[in-house]
């Protein structure tokens, strides 16, 4: 299915899949895709889907349409193409044909015998020695014999290295910000520094990590000024600077921010990511305010300009990841929000008609006093007051994670009960529902009310599988194994079976195969319990004729209460 | 409350629904009003009872998410059409160009529904 996916602008993190022959983008609410961007035309572009290929069609909008960055009136569309329109930009993805893209098929590994093969492995090497080109020939110092190009662009090397190992692997973008602000110190002598980005709402940039140089005694540290001059030359060119010399630069105007404010020499550089500049970097030295000004050599260089450039995409490359992975991570949360409310909406309403249903029997049996319509009501009312009660406690039982609270109890007691509890309901299906507890199950540890929800979700839910049988019957039975230390809770039923492809996901959460009948949520919640217990459910399974649901937990047999440890003696 | 009787056709109801529980309400209800009550549990059962039955209306429970709802509302529309009966569907469906049918959507009332129903068979 393509899609459009918005990564940068108000709608970030927004999905659209292009099912539509024609998907409208514009600002107006009639639009398949409402953009809330003031760039964007009311009736901007338009996405037409023509057998295999997707159209953009630009409709004559105010600030045009972009792919690529280029201006296009109409465009076919690519997989990964960047479509901005306004301040908005999103990414078209469409799947390949899968045959199309199976690589796989290409590659073969062929038998151990490397002599047969006749190659040999002529020299290997470790992880820790191909890094030792980034130091020195020993591994720390340097050659004295090494050229100082070589060195020089060894050292650069080295940098670039330690860079990507910095803005690599990180979800964090304050972290991933402070970490290349650190390196950035390391390398340079600077007094101070800091890293803005452009706030997407305001487009204006905003300082998110700053830092004064180790050498800058607290006393001279004050809160940090930066030059909007020095910024704005920045943003608008696109380009890094360096100061030498701030006063005597002719790119400043003597009344700029940057010469009042006793810079020295600095170096600014765009963030420039994929898609735009991102930030910017910022370092310098200055003379604080009330001390008299010295001439020092210079500590900036046009090298150091070159590798704040460097590291300053690496850097906004990884802002760009990072930034556009939390979208859509983002966007997954809320589709996956979206289908749960959706999903027990749906339940609920279903619960809710039903007492109606019921109510409304009742009314009409006690408005013409006949008290089988009255019963007939208030079973169905009851019948539903159950099933909300299972769907919350199901919901909660599958919202949080819990420690089991074992206590020593009575397995055959626990599932005994649900038994008795699932009579009627069997009875009303047409069932045979048959109780076999296993004589020799000891009191065990366990959480008995969270295994009675366990069991009870898995026969309701084969007393439902046996609707269509002729003659339907469920067995429910315990079993002990002493040696192994298990204690398990079968229960088979002979109705319509599962097909193999399909088991695995009846314990996916909303994989209801009940229709209206079903939450979705009693066998997921069953197998939560069972996983809380340290045991599981095994399923097998046959299509017409019926399936076997085995609840295994560890049998955990109860320590001896200590000698004369009885309710008396605890104080009250 | 009378359901009237067409007097050529006897008062027949029809109730398509998989497994709510309004199946019993409507066929308790109308049962008291004297009227017929047929049920079927699935859309091709109902298909067939429409065709052989001919019931006055046909009430069709179309909120099951699993099935293919548009296909069963088509051909439900098509055939009560072609036998002169009545439709309404429970459920949030669009019905468009059929004066015989009516869609009312969950969760509804059923003094709504069998008033409707009600309406129906009185024509």
């Amino acid at each position: 299915m393509a899609s459009l996916f918005v990564i940068q602008g108000r709608d970030q993190g927004r999905r659209v899949d292009l099912e539509r022959p024609v998907v409208s983008l514009g600002r107006e609410g009639g639009n398949t895709i409402q953009l809330h961007d003031s760039e964007v035309s009311r009736h901007h572009a338009e996405v037409r889907n023509l057998d295999d290929s997707y159209l953009l069609v630009d409709l004559e909008s105010s600030n045009g349409t972009f792919v690529n960055s280029e201006s296009v009136a109409e465009h076919v569309l690519q997989n990964g193409d960047r479509v901005q329109i306004g301040r908005t930009l999103m990414i078209f993805t469409h799947a390949e044909d899968p045959a199309a893209i199976d690589l796989a098929d290409d590659v073969d590994i062929v038998g151990k015998d490397r002599a047969a093969q006749g190659s040999q492995i002529v020299k290997s090497i470790s992880h820790q020695e191909g890094s030792q080109l980034l130091h020195g020939i020993d591994g720390d110092g340097v050659d004295e014999s090494e050229s100082p190009w070589l060195a020089r662009a060894r050292s650069n090397l080295q940098i670039m290295y330690r860079t990507a190992l910095a803005v690599s692997h990180t979800l964090d973008i304050d972290q991933l910000l402070q970490r290349i602000l650190e390196l950035i110190f390391e390398w340079v002598e600077t007094d101070r520094g800091c890293i803005m980005l452009v706030d997407q709402e305001s487009d204006e940039l905003l300082p998110k990590v700053s830092r004064y140089g180790n050498h800058v005694r607290e006393q001279q540290r004050e809160r940090m000024k930066i030059s909007r001059t020095i910024l704005d030359y920045v943003m608008e060119h696109k380009e890094g600077v360096l100061t030498s010399d701030a006063s005597e630069d002719q790119r400043w105007d003597p009344a700029a921010s940057i010469v009042k404010m006793g810079v020295r020499e600095a170096i600014c550089v765009p963030m420039q990511g994929r898609y735009g500049i991102v930030g910017v970097i910022y370092i310098d030295t200055y003379t604080a305010p009330g001390r008299s000004i010295q001439r020092a050599p210079n500590k900036f260089s046009g090298e150091h300009l070159k590798l704040m450039v460097a590291i300053a995409h690496q850097a906004a490359l990884a802002i760009e990841d990072t930034s556009y992975y939390s979208a859509m991570v983002q966007s997954e949360r809320l589709a996956a929000m979206g289908q749960t409310i959706a999903t027990l909406s749906h339940h609920v309403k279903n619960i809710l008609q039903g007492i109606r249903g019921g109510s409304y029997l009742i009314d009409a049996g006690l408005n013409s006093n006949d008290q089988d319509v009255v019963r007939k009501g208030w079973s169905i009312v009851e019948k539903n007051q159950e099933k909300i009660s299972n769907l919350v406690m199901d919901m909660l039982s599958f919202s949080k994670e819990r420690e089991p609270d074992l206590a020593p109890a009575d397995l055959n007691e626990v599932v005994g009960d649900c038994v008795e509890l699932m009579q009627t309901r069997a009875e009303e299906a047409g069932v045979e529902l048959t109780w076999e507890p296993a004589a020799d199950l000891p009191e065990l540890l366990f959480d008995s009310e969270m295994m009675h929800r366990a069991v009870l979700n898995v026969i309701t839910n084969a007393i439902d599988a046996c609707e269509k049988a002729d003659q339907g019957r469920v067995l429910v039975m315990t079993e002990y194994r002493a040696a192994e230390a298990v204690a398990n809770v079968s229960v088979a039923d002979n109705g319509e079976g599962i097909a193999e492809q399909d088991i695995h996901k009846i314990f996916s959460v909303f994989e209801s195969r009940k229709g209206n009948r079903g939450t979705g949520l009693g066998l997921p919640v069953s197998k939560k319990i069972l996983r809380e217990h340290g045991g599981d459910i095994l399923v097998t399974s046959q299509v017409d004729v019926g399936s076997c649901f085995t609840l295994e937990m560890p049998a955990i047999i109860p320590e001896p209460a200590a000698p004369g440890e009885t309710l008396t003696d605890f104080e009250l | 409350m009378t359901l009237q009787a067409s007097q050529n056709h006897p008062s027949r109801v029809l109730v398509v629904d998989k497994y709510s529980e309004s199946l019993e309400v409507l066929r308790t209800i109308l049962e008291l009003h004297g009227v017929s009550v047929l049920e079927a549990r699935a859309a091709d059962a109902g298909l067939e009872v429409v065709r052989t039955e001919h019931p006055r209306v046909v009430v069709l429970d179309l909120d099951d998410a699993s099935s293919d709802e548009e296909t069963i509302q088509s051909a439900f529309e098509d055939e009560t059409r072609r036998c002169q009966a009545s439709l309404v569907i429970l459920g949030k469906a669009r019905m468009a160009g059929n004066a015989n049918g009516q869609v009312i959507n969950k969760p509804y009332q059923y003094g709504q529904l069998v008033r409707t129903i009600e309406r129906l068979l009185s024509r």
